[in-house]
């Protein structure tokens, strides 16, 4: 199945004929789930081609780019504090100057900054890009909080997050590839 | 030879092109080759065939209406041009011309 996808989309220029003709001849689902799979195991350049046709939750999206880029500020001032812990002098970089700053306050504006990472990037984002934030955000989490329950619980945090995001996200999918309004 | 030969696939394509006029789209093309010949064509070598006929004047193509069924995507529907009437035409004679004189064993069982 994927392979008679990527053959028939590959080589075609006008890629929504091909779409509606794979939406024609392959069961409900069928298309779309191997669309999908398709995403999973192909290369970047192929994935932002084919992407928008599988549906519109692309990293692309404004919530995606914004719940990427608070995950990174995030990120960036926990390792701007652990950075600092280690005696290397903060202060390069106003943002992580600026979270270091809240995380080194008590401990629950680290865990609900974590808890809204995860939430957001659970949110937001493709399936791969959304994985991909969510590990390396725990990951951060677990590593940088001071003290390894504070981690874990951050950690956990995080993760949780992501889940009640990948929840608030879910909705009803149509079966066909790139159906209007997806 | 005056006009450009065309591929054994290429061929067919414009045959069952012909043959579907207005409903002529890559799963009817494919289809209607199947159903003729027996011979299973991949999507991905019709849509690049048709492509390449339309690159050389020989079809044209246009959209159709889009449906539910195919997820909102319009067909991309082909029809000939006198340029591809002409393609086939030319291949027919070569084909005619080169079994001239042939029946009896083309006809026959292989030995």
């Amino acid at each position: 199945m994927i392979h008679r996808l990527l053959l028939a989309l590959v080589p075609a220029h006008d890629r929504d004929a091909v779409l509606g003709d794979l939406n024609e001849e392959l069961p409900p689902g069928g298309a779309r789930m191997a669309a999908r799979r398709l995403l999973a195991l192909s290369g970047i350049g192929l994935r932002y081609e084919i992407e928008p046709y599988v549906g519109g939750d692309g990293a692309r999206d404004v919530p995606g780019l914004l719940a990427t880029g608070l995950g990174l500020m995030w990120g960036a001032g926990v390792a701007g504090g652990a950075w600092a812990g280690a005696g290397i002098p903060a202060g390069y970089d106003p943002v992580s100057n600026a979270l270091l700053e809240l995380w080194a306050s008590p401990h629950a504006l680290g865990m609900l900054s974590a808890l809204m990472a995860g939430l957001l990037a659970g949110r937001a984002g493709s399936g791969t890009a959304r994985r991909h934030v969510v590990i390396a955000l725990s990951a951060l989490a677990l590593l940088s909080a001071p003290g390894f329950v504070a981690g874990a619980a951050a950690a956990g945090l995080c993760l949780a997050g992501a889940c009640l995001g990948e929840a608030a996200r879910r909705e009803p999918e149509p079966d066909r590839v790139g159906a209007t309004g997806f | 030879m005056g006009s450009p030969g065309l591929g054994d696939l290429e061929q067919l394509v414009l045959l069952a092109v012909m043959r579907l006029g207005d409903g002529a789209y890559a799963v009817s093309v494919r289809d209607e080759i199947r159903g003729r010949t027996g011979r299973s064509v991949s999507r991905g070598a019709v849509y690049v065939t048709l492509d390449r006929l339309e690159r050389k004047g020989m079809l044209v193509s246009g959209l159709g209406e889009p449906t539910p069924e195919r997820g909102g995507k319009a067909r991309r529907l082909f029809s000939l041009e006198p340029d591809g009437v002409a393609a086939l035409r030319a291949s027919l004679r070569e084909i005619h011309s080169m079994t001239a004189g042939l029946a009896d064993r083309l006809d026959g069982e292989p030995a």
